[in-house]
């Protein structure tokens, strides 16, 4: 399984939680997908769609209820906890609240010094060395490393978020909403600084957000995900100019433009089902506003190629493929 | 914080009462005019100094036995405080140890320890030490025992509590994340958390461990009769309050005194370093 550029591969991934009266909510429901290396994956949906828990899956911060994730062809499933431990400084994740990811009793030293410390360097003087390094390579000042998380403002917080999981010299970036608590004016800049390290140190990156316009900037492939389902996975541009399945569609058609038309946005009926009360057959047939057939309401419509490299899960879509 | 602190006179009064009382304690065998337990068969029962028949030699009287009060009174702060910090220190590691675990790994030990917990809740605390002591007779290691049997238990379920939260915060999850270990997320991410609140317990149960000692001596089942303790000397007054009535009325005052102060300033600290468990 290595060696061929892959380097996170998930295979029917599901997570259910247990909820009150016996019934389960379906926050990831049965998703495969690989990353290659230093390959960009954007992954987009509605607040609610299963996109956070799944990224949280991917790094292993929660456990599936079934399926497999592999690293790098290591089935991270499978392993002792004491080998995966020794294994999740390669898989870093950013978070989206930078005002609850870093501990308010600790200094910004102290918890940039903590994944150093996990690797294996030692020595006062080292350790503070390389924790000035990071803070410079996120763009902030090595001076105030002993200052405490919350005398930073929300952008900067965020860059702290980055020069930690940098520290831990990862493959894998899993990054959620890692803007979408800031400023507009922020926002571009850890945007840059993000795609800047990513390409300075080949990391592959799952960029995750509800705003399909920033994804699409900053990825190579897109993943759009529909209450618990990829619905559609494909390269960013045909995803973007072509997008197949109408949930997508319907996306895209709420992005403002700047200097071209503006397309009617396709408003959908209703709100996104309850991941407690998934809709039989299509999970999408009871907002989709295309004319159904029987099978949209009987049987849940499987992801497949409909160009070449480019997925959709809709019974209603045709192949422009092989048939 | 210190500032918030300050600016509570109540709970600055408290404390300054609160640190006399532990520098008595500490400093008895110096402030102590006389042997705690030297009985002097020619000066029984002598009133106070500012009473008729009271003397510079016994400034607060001595009791029925012509032993000097303000000497016992000394060395019973010392008992108190001792046996408080003692009880509040042992149930507090213990409470608190416990309480992480049940709350960060759940499961059958948060199972088993809830049970524990609520048949030990179900005990009436002093009846329990009572039904100890008087099995055991007076000793300092079965007091320190009894009050603490039943105290480790507030600090159980507010550390259990609070972990269930924090273990779920992003910078726990973060830590995990970076490869830490479990001991370390427990000690070094969250403990820092989940400490102020537990210092504030620890400050109101001092409290009340110090009424429960009382109460035991005064019974004669708590502290051995050769410390002088006030809840014995309470109890030893008790029969000649209308004619020596400062026998029983210093310790019991300086009980209420305690007491009241720790409490006052328990509140003070909390209301500083805990906003969510203000009234």
């Amino acid at each position: 399984m290595s060696g061929d550029g892959i380097l996170i591969r998930a295979d029917h991934v599901t997570k259910h939680f247990p909820a009150e009266r016996r019934r389960v909510l379906r926050a990831v429901d049965d998703v495969s997908l690989e990353i290659a290396r230093a390959e960009t994956l954007g992954l987009v949906g509605e607040s609610g769609c299963g996109k956070t828990t799944l990224g949280k899956l991917l790094c292993l911060l929660d456990e599936p209820t079934a399926g497999k994730i592999w690293l790098d062809g290591i089935d991270l499933l499978g392993i002792a906890p004491n080998e995966l431990r020794a294994l999740r400084p390669r898989m870093q994740m950013i978070f989206q609240d930078p005002f609850s990811s870093l501990n308010p009793h600790k200094t910004i030293e102290q918890i940039i010094a903590l994944p150093l410390r996990i690797r294996g360097l030692q020595g006062r003087e080292r350790i503070r060395q390389r924790v000035d390094e990071l803070l410079a390579m996120v763009g902030l000042d090595p001076s105030q490393a002993r200052r405490f998380p919350h005398q930073f403002s929300g952008g900067q917080r965020q860059r702290i978020g980055i020069a930690r999981a940098l520290a831990c010299e990862p493959e894998l970036i899993i990054a959620d909403e890692p803007v979408a608590s800031l400023d507009v004016s922020i926002q571009a800049q850890i945007l840059q600084v993000l795609r800047d390290l990513q390409t300075r140190f080949h990391l592959a990156a799952i960029f995750i957000s509800h705003d399909i316009s920033v994804v699409s900037h900053v990825s190579q492939r897109i993943a759009v995900m529909y209450l618990g389902k990829v619905v559609e996975l494909g390269p960013a541009q045909q995803v973007i100019h072509d997008p197949k399945h109408p949930y997508t569609r319907a996306l895209l058609s709420a992005v403002p433009r700047v200097g071209e038309a503006q397309p009617t946005p396709t408003l959908l009926p209703g709100d996104i089902p309850s991941p407690l009360a998934v809709p039989t057959g299509c999970r999408f047939h009871t907002r989709c506003y295309l004319d159904q057939i029987a099978e949209c309401q009987s049987d849940e419509p499987a992801l497949r190629e409909v160009a070449n490299g480019h997925f959709a899960a809709c019974h209603l879509v045709r192949s422009s493929t092989a048939d | 914080m210190l500032r918030l602190l300050f600016g509570n006179r109540v709970a600055v009064a408290a404390g300054a009462v609160v640190l006399l009382f532990v520098l008595a304690g500490l400093a008895a065998p110096v402030i102590a005019p006389h042997d705690p337990n030297l009985q002097n068969a020619s000066a029984i029962r002598v009133p106070p100094l500012w009473q008729a028949g009271g003397t510079g030699r016994h400034l607060l009287g001595t009791d029925s036995l012509g032993r000097d009060l303000l000497s016992r009174m000394v060395y019973g702060a010392r008992i108190s405080i001792l046996l408080g910090v003692a009880v509040v220190l042992i149930t507090l590691v213990v409470g608190t140890a416990l309480g992480m675990a049940a709350g960060y790994f759940r499961g059958w030990f948060d199972l088993i320890m809830s049970r524990v917990v609520d048949t030990l809740l179900a005990f009436p605390f002093l009846i329990f030490a009572l039904a100890i002591m008087a099995a055991t007779g007076p000793n300092l290691v079965a007091l320190v025992l009894a009050l603490a049997f039943k105290g480790w238990v507030d600090f159980y379920r507010v550390a259990r509590g609070d972990v269930l939260a924090a273990r779920e915060a992003d910078y726990v999850t973060a830590a995990r994340g970076l490869g830490a270990s479990t001991p370390y997320l427990l000690v070094g991410e969250i403990l820092p958390n989940i400490i102020p609140p537990l210092i504030v317990l620890a400050t109101l149960r001092m409290a009340t461990i110090i009424i429960a000692e009382a109460s035991l001596s005064f019974l004669g089942i708590g502290v051995p009769p050769s410390i002088p303790a006030w809840g014995t000397m309470v109890s030893d007054g008790r029969a000649d309050v209308a004619a020596a009535w400062w026998i029983a009325t210093f310790p019991g005052m300086a009980i209420l005194l305690l007491v009241l102060s720790v409490n006052l300033f328990g509140e003070g600290l909390r209301d500083v370093l805990d906003p969510r468990m203000r009234k």
